[in-house]
């Protein structure tokens, strides 16, 4: 580290690296829902209800913490949440369409408090498949909104 | 009169049926040259191939003696107590199918006046189930444009460097104290025995350019806080964004081994590890 701190005149900013073991005890739950990018690998659903030693999934525990973070926070999913609800874009499209009819768009802007986007990944992008031939797999971004 | 005609008609008759003779005679012959010419072209085209597939053959058992070359030089006895498969995470581990990889690999790293030919053949067939070592300096050479990062490229490579010391640093504690590849901790027991029940957790690992990848997508600062939810060895997510990007990482795992894998050899009993690698010390809260 010093050779690469030689070259510059500031120090190298490389950022702090911080492991928590879900079981202890004694982490604040607000170091996680200060995160500005929550990552979540749930690829194929191994975070749903399959997954042993808890009563709730892991994807709602996802859910939970992206919920409570702050304004401007992105959550990534290797597997699209059915328990999150609609999206801004989709309830204005609902609403032009005359699903959402009832509602006034600045009552559809409050229905929904996250953008959504998608975006494939190429392979060779997760370590279960091959590097040739591996299918491409989709990446799921969600954007919570002010 | 009548029969000179008749007998025009027919010398006509004959000439044009000579004719249509010597077309379709024509047509023949040149579709038989076509056929000979296509046959040929083929045969050409399978000996090319079958040559192609020998000098691949030829390369590939090149690269499989380098690998076990290196197997032998660099990593030595911690590889062969890990098992590389391709498969998908749910395929779990399998035990026998390990024994007999390793008791294969084990005879290709003897003195060769021991191995025999069955065994050589087996660590040959063994070799070929192997993933390479993950290769970080290349991975991320290849998606990273080193000047929209604005480092020389010097810096750049002894940035990798450091990168790729600081995994050996954080999981060299895992097989017994050797120093191992990610690739060897990541197709370890520890880190994969939450896969054996289909109620628990599984493992895969997202590569580190896709990680990239993502992270130019949400568009993450070097001042922003990445969150990593089921990090597992922590590699592609908290360890190689702190040092690319420069952001603040917290990784949580369920999976205490995992957590163990990911978390620097001084942090082994702890519950939550903190590490800022470009200080001289590492602290544990």
């Amino acid at each position: 580290m010093q050779q690469l701190n030689d070259m510059f005149d500031e120090p190298i900013s490389i950022g702090d690296i911080k492991h928590v073991n879900s079981d202890a005890k004694s982490y604040d739950l607000s170091v996680l829902t200060s995160a500005d990018v929550i990552f979540a690998n749930n690829f194929n659903g191994v975070y749903g209800n399959g997954v042993e030693k808890i009563s709730r999934s892991l994807d709602d525990h996802v859910l939970s913490i992206f919920a409570q973070s702050k304004a401007g926070a992105r959550l990534v999913l290797l597997d699209k949440s059915s328990s999150i609800g609609h999206a801004h874009k989709e309830v204005l499209e609902g609403l032009d369409k005359g699903i959402s009819s009832k509602l006034t768009k600045t009552q559809a802007a409050d229905a929904s408090w996250f953008d959504y986007e998608e975006m494939t990944l190429h392979q060779p992008n997760v370590s279960w498949m091959k590097e040739e031939g591996g299918k491409s797999i989709q990446c799921y971004i969600y954007t919570k909104r002010d | 009169m009548s029969m000179s005609s008749d007998s025009g008609s027919d010398v006509r008759n004959n000439r044009e049926l000579w004719n249509v003779a010597r077309i379709k005679e024509k047509s023949r012959n040149d579709h038989k040259a076509e056929q000979l010419r296509a046959e040929k072209e083929m045969e050409r085209n399978i000996k090319e191939v079958a040559m192609a597939m020998a000098e691949d053959e030829r390369k590939r058992n090149e690269e499989i003696q380098n690998l076990l070359g290196n197997a032998r030089d660099e990593i030595g006895a911690p590889l062969l107590e890990n098992k590389v498969s391709e498969t998908t995470p749910e395929a779990g581990d399998d035990e026998e199918d390990e024994k007999q990889l390793n008791r294969a690999l084990e005879a290709s790293l003897a003195p060769s006046a021991n191995a025999t030919s069955d065994n050589l053949e087996l660590a040959l067939e063994a070799s070929k189930k192997q993933i390479q070592p993950v290769n970080f300096s290349e991975i991320i050479e290849k998606c990273i444009d080193v000047k929209k990062v604005g480092w020389s490229l010097s810096l750049y490579k002894t940035a990798l460097a450091e990168i790729e010391n600081a995994i050996q640093d954080q999981l060299g504690h895992v097989e017994n104290g050797n120093s191992t590849t990610v690739l060897g901790i990541e197709s370890s027991k520890v880190v994969r025995k939450g896969n054996r029940a289909s109620t628990q957790t599984m493992y895969g690992r997202i590569k580190p350019e896709a990680m990239l990848k993502i992270a130019k997508k949400v568009n993450l600062k070097s001042n922003e806080t990445f969150l990593d939810i089921g990090h597992g060895i922590g590699v592609s997510s908290t360890v190689l964004l702190a040092f690319i990007i420069g952001c603040n990482t917290i990784g949580i795992e369920m999976e205490a081994d995992r957590f163990r894998s990911a978390s620097p050899k001084t942090c082994n009993s702890s519950m939550i590890c903190s590490t800022n690698p470009s200080r001289s010390g590492t602290s544990s809260t």
